[in-house]
């Protein structure tokens, strides 16, 4: 890989992971070319393709795109009540959407903090198990996705209840794993 | 679905932390290794988006760099985090294994 490719391919890394990170990643990608492990193309189609998939984590870990979620979330909780008052027939409520309130954090609450966490799963908007395990766990950040969602790396593999069908709710509760050695 | 597709980015993991179960490794190191233990080879882009979350995380450790190349090590929280996945990993396999040794004969 020419010089001119290499830095163009850096530059879509964030500048955090680019100077951590980048030296290392230029290296081995040669020594890939220079042994015939890999061609150039490949390597750096490699590298453009992780560094997009950096660019999409360090945008969800942001905290003014955090803020911003939060922001189109009490909006669209907000529209939803709006919408909610001009009465219209309406069908039967799914689980999700008998929760308005959890299912709009839904859709922005991934807010996943990468570090070995227990998974805890409660059914959709059952307000009194969440309140159960906040309870329990004491200092928890309750994190909500979707079921269809996978759980990211760092947390425990999520095992979710059978009853539950695509498009419903879960709460995975994530809490700070004990010491190593712990239970 | 294919079945590379069902190897997700944790499975990345787990094959980093294997590989750095025993001794530390360096990028190139790395690659070599999980290509001859589990048949998979990793690009360096991927390898060290992989290591970033592992390192963030807590699970694995840079060494001081040796002749240009930085070696990583796996950490006490990362070999317990590995030792509980392969647990995990090893009973559903056994269960499975059994089932189909069941259905077959």
């Amino acid at each position: 890989m020419n010089r001119h490719l290499v830095r163009l391919l850096l530059t879509l890394y964030p500048r955090p992971w680019r100077d951590r990170y980048g030296t290392e990643v230029v290296r081995l990608t040669q020594q890939l070319i220079a042994t015939g492990e890999t061609t150039p193309t490949r390597g750096a189609l490699n590298m453009a393709g992780a560094a997009l998939a950096e660019r999409f984590r360090a945008l969800a870990d942001s905290p003014r795109t955090a803020v911003a979620m939060a922001v189109a979330a009490l909006l669209a909780v907000a529209g939803s009540f709006y919408a909610g008052g001009h009465a219209r027939p309406q069908k039967p409520p799914s689980a999700a959407s008998a929760h308005p309130v959890v299912a709009k954090l839904t859709s922005v609450g991934c807010d996943f903090q990468l570090r070995p966490a227990r998974g805890v799963v409660v059914p959709a908007g059952d307000t009194a198990a969440i309140a159960a395990v906040e309870t329990e766990t004491g200092n928890v950040s309750p994190v909500l996705i979707p079921v269809d969602v996978t759980a990211p790396d760092g947390l425990r593999p999520v095992t979710f209840p059978a009853n539950l069908k695509k498009g419903q709710f879960v709460c995975v509760v994530a809490v700070p794993q004990s010491a190593p050695g712990g239970s | 679905m294919t079945r590379d597709s069902i190897r997700g980015s944790s499975d990345r993991s787990i094959l980093i932390l294997t590989s750095l179960a025993d001794w530390p490794k360096h990028g190139y190191a790395l690659i070599k290794d999980i290509e001859e233990f589990a048949g998979v080879k990793l690009g360096a882009g991927t390898l060290y988006s992989a290591l970033a979350k592992l390192e963030q995380a807590g699970l694995v450790e840079a060494l001081p760099a040796e002749e240009r190349r930085r070696p990583y090590q796996i950490t006490a929280a990362g070999r317990e985090f590995l030792y509980q996945r392969l647990t995990e990993s090893a009973r559903i396999a056994e269960v499975g294994l059994r089932r189909i040794a069941v259905a077959s004969s």
